[in-house]
């Protein structure tokens, strides 16, 4: 996607102002901890994204961007604070952009070119910061539970558009599913209706089109012969101010309607229904009494109630992340516990449903009652009303179940019929009466134009269940479909992971796991890693396998994951401090691992640790000029590079200034880097530390002695030649490292601790002076003293292993090492 | 209904080739056409997975009262 060949960091986290040439290539940033490396992670995320990840997320309330992103002495100044990148972008042709984003306005960097194509490269960018690994992300890939790790990871390939559709389209199909049970409801009620405006028993074309017919012969119509979906029963009826006027209330409809009410009403107080309402009040009555019963089903129709829920791998109240197998398999464990209380109250629901359908039907019959009342009696209307409301609160407490307290009261008023209401029924009756009777035209003119009004009613009814029918068939399939498709391309993208995975992490333990493999196992809302430990069968990762083997786990899975999220375009990535725990021999593989199988891939590492700086060389995987190191940091001037500082002015300021911890510091964690590289560099024989966590006085001795020996055989050699010059400056070179390293007194750290460089803070001004002095001529008997050159000495080889020559950089030291052939 | 301007992010890499494979089997298993069609604006060129564009786009009205 890109490559950084410079970034330049101003104000910004622990940094005043870093330049860092990257070239495009892989970088490595070392320096022991608290020396400014994170900084620059943080500088390449912000600057690439926006956005710092560290400074966000667990832990982290009340830390902002805008705030704690600029520099300490310059948090009141967001604009200071900012990220100047240079890159190169391959897929559009290596076109070079600069970007430049500032804590002020993170949101809106500065873009040289600001092209659309650039633009969009940049902000696919912005929506992928995963390029950037810290080892907290390793560790969560590779040590997670299933469902955490499921969540890393879907996040790292992000698919939670994946997820998101999933939940969509089940949304959707269950929101379809509920308006076709509506639907259907609102069909079964618009047939009765019409069936009992027709006078018929049963709704049946031939019995509808016999009842019309009838009519329309009195009207003297044409009958109807067939009926379809746009038959108008009431064809040839004059209506309207052409016709006869259509009288306010429909009498037979008004009587039919007020028929249904007393009908129901009559079921009501039926034996039947309130010998069953006694009976189930007797039960629910001993069920109130019994707590822990009561309790049980309280709490089976809660964990019922839940299981509907978990199909989403969020709580959809609090969006809490669960693992929906595992929460599924709890809830229907406890749920078996309480079977035998939900068999008991599922029989309850049962008995009770056509009590409250009874209510429902009575209450439909009420609400048309009321209509015709408004007209001829609006005196009644509000008796109807209260009625229809006291029985939606019975019936809506009777559904509910609990609390059992409101369930028992409603049913034991199930009969209980307001006192005037049969009075009021009457009141109605009598108004309806009163209308004059219509004449059999009249009659069969109301019974047509009521008939067909009820049936465009069930037609419409019939046509909404159909869509609803539809629209829940397509949903279904559609959904179906989906959660096919999307398993099957995770299924396949997750064998491709675990393939390149296990190929990863067998090229980095070659050595003693040449037959590893890895099985990523997908299931609903969750992704178990299980890997083999040695042939003896598969594993999770923390199972058996060290901490330095999971921190190549975790780096195999990242670099595997994202070769498959990002293909060719993955072309930088940030790997800061990720294998510390990775033994030296096992880096060397990992270097190589990300030279050969990543070579368009630029990797910008951070590590506290030189060896393994030194392998990321010697392996290639960093250049020459591919390295920088931190020395030490301070709030004042943040870090500092050891290649760029003037180490002896900087310890002559801090002794001017008493201040000799200061001085101290420096000169040891600079003698520690250096020597470091003299051993190097003179093949120093160092006693060997399993870590690589050499400090001064494990080195400067062997490098003193492994130049004093070179020195040595470099004087024999000449010697053997008969360089008389060459021998002198030889001695000459002798006597400064003998001299020099006495004046140190490296020597006698062993035999006097008070001299020791662990005490070197304690000393005073004009001791350590002395200390700095001899240290300063030390060092420069292992470089060459010629201005513009001043390279450290090393050794030189012929292949394939042969001792050749000590050398500078720039050659003006040569001293060679092969002695002259004896002559026979 | 007024079509529904909302976009959400770009859909790339797995999610991309999934939703790809899915719109492949609707076709295959001849769904309308303009559902398809639908379906791919609203997730490949909009790369929007929310209930209302999904459902408008399955329904075109986006109205499953009806």
């Amino acid at each position: 996607m890109i490559l950084v060949d410079k970034i330049t960091i101003e104000e910004f986290r622990g940094i005043r102002n870093l330049p860092l040439n990257f070239k495009g290539e892989n970088f490595a940033i070392s320096g022991p901890n608290g020396t400014g490396k994170s900084g620059v992670v943080d500088a390449l995320e912000f600057g690439l994204t926006g956005n710092i990840s560290r400074l966000g997320g667990e832990g982290t309330g009340g830390i902002s961007l805008r705030k704690h992103a600029p520099h300490v002495d310059s948090r009141d100044y967001p604009e200071k604070a900012k990220v100047i990148l240079e890159l190169r972008i391959p897929s559009l042709g290596n076109k070079r952009v600069r970007l430049e984003r500032s804590v002020a306005n993170p949101n809106n960097p500065l873009v040289t070119p600001n092209t659309p194509d650039v633009l969009g490269v940049l902000d696919l960018l912005e929506d992928r910061p995963e390029f950037v690994l810290s080892r907290r992300e390793l560790i969560a890939y590779v040590l997670a539970q299933p469902g955490k790790r499921s969540e890393e990871i879907q996040a790292l390939l992000r698919l939670d558009q994946l997820g998101d559709l999933r939940s969509t389209l089940k949304t959707i199909s269950n929101t379809c599913n509920k308006e076709k049970i509506g639907a259907k409801k609102a069909a079964d009620e618009a047939r009765e209706s019409l069936a009992k405006g027709l006078e018929i028993p049963e709704l049946k074309p031939e019995k509808l089109l016999e009842a019309v017919n009838i009519r329309r012969v009195i009207l003297g119509l044409a009958p109807i012969d067939t009926l379809t979906n746009t038959t108008i029963l009431h064809d040839g009826v004059k209506t309207g101010a052409k016709g006869a006027a259509i009288p306010k209330i429909n009498k037979v409809e008004a009587l039919a309607d007020l028929k249904t009410t007393k009908d129901l009403l009559g079921r009501l107080i039926d034996p039947g229904i309130t010998g069953e309402c006694a009976d189930l009040h007797v039960q629910l009555t001993a069920l109130n009494a019994d707590p822990a019963l009561l309790d049980s089903v309280s709490r089976e129709k809660f964990l019922r109630a839940t299981l509907p829920l978990i199909v989403e791998p969020l709580c959809p109240v609090c969006d809490t992340p669960w693992d929906i197998p595992t929460l599924r398999a709890n809830v229907e464990g406890k749920l078996k516990v309480f079977e035998e209380t939900g068999k008991l109250r599922s029989a309850l629901e049962r008995r009770l449903e056509p009590i409250t359908d009874l209510f429902d039907r009575m209450r439909t019959a009420l609400f048309a009652l009321e209509k015709h009342a408004k007209i001829i009696t609006p005196e009644q209307v509000v008796h109807l009303s209260t009625y229809r409301a006291a029985l939606d609160l019975k019936a809506r407490k009777i559904k509910a179940f609990l609390p059992l307290s409101e369930t028992l009261l409603a049913l034991g008023e199930v009969g209980k019929i307001p006192g005037d209401f049969n009075e009021v029924l009457r009141l109605i009756d009598a108004a309806l009466v009163a209308i004059p009777e219509p004449s059999q035209q009249e009659a069969a003119r109301d019974y047509l134009i009521l008939c067909h009004d009820r049936l465009e009613t069930y037609r419409e009814a019939m046509r909404r269940l159909k869509k609803s029918g539809e629209h829940a068939d397509l949903a279904q399939s559609v959904y179906d479909i989906y959660a096919e498709e999307a398993d099957k391309v995770l299924s396949g993208v997750y064998k491709q992971v675990e393939k390149e995975f296990s190929e990863f992490y067998r090229s980095i333990n070659s050595d003693d796991e040449s037959e590893f493999s890895a099985k990523l196992i997908p299931s609903t809302g969750k992704v178990g890693f299980d890997v083999d430990f040695y042939g003896r069968g598969h594993f999770p990762p923390g199972a058996y396998h060290s901490e330095g083997h999971q921190d190549g786990m975790g780096l195999c899975l990242y670099l595997a994951l994202m070769q498959r999220l990002q293909g060719e375009n993955f072309t930088f990535a940030v790997l800061d401090d990720v294998l510390m725990s990775v033994d030296a021999g096992h880096r060397r593989e990992v270097c190589k691992l990300l030279k050969e199988r990543f070579p368009d891939t630029q990797f910008v590492l951070t590590t506290h640790d030189e060896v393994w700086l030194k392998h990321m060389g010697s392996v290639g995987l960093i250049g020459d000029t591919g390295s920088t190191r931190f020395s030490n940091w301070t709030p004042d001037h943040g870090p500092t590079e050891w290649s760029n500082r003037a180490v002896w002015t900087e310890i002559a300021s801090a002794l001017e200034k008493d201040d000799v911890r200061s001085a101290a510091g420096i000169l040891r964690y600079y003698s520690e880097y250096l020597f470091k590289d003299i051993a190097h560099h003179l093949r120093a024989r160092v006693e060997f530390r399993g870590d690589g966590r050499y400090e001064l006085g494990d080195i400067l001795s062997p490098s003193v002695a492994s130049l004093r020996k070179i020195l040595a055989d470099g004087k024999k050699a000449a010697e053997s030649w008969g360089h008389a010059e060459d021998v002198k400056k030889i001695e000459e070179k002798e006597k400064a490292i003998t001299e020099a390293f006495s004046a140190t007194n490296a020597d006698q750290w062993l035999i006097n601790p008070a001299i020791h460089y662990n005490e070197w803070a304690n000393f005073h001004v004009a001791d350590f002076t002395h200390v700095v002095e001899a240290f300063h001529v030390l060092v420069q008997s292992f470089c060459c003293d010629q201005e513009g050159c001043k390279g450290l000495y090393y050794l030189a080889f012929t292949a394939p292993k042969t001792l050749d020559s000590l050398r500078c950089a720039c050659g003006s030291v040569n001293i060679n090492l092969k002695k002259k052939p004896a002559s026979n | 209904m007024e079509e529904e301007q909302e976009s959400g992010r770009p859909v790339v890499g797995v999610p991309k080739q999934a939703f790809e494979a899915f719109l492949k089997a609707l076709e295959e298993k001849s769904f309308p056409v303009d559902v398809i069609s639908r379906l791919r604006k609203a997730l490949i060129e909009k790369g929007t997975v929310s209930e209302p564009t999904i459902k408008n786009a399955l329904f075109s009205d986006n109205n499953t009262d009806s």
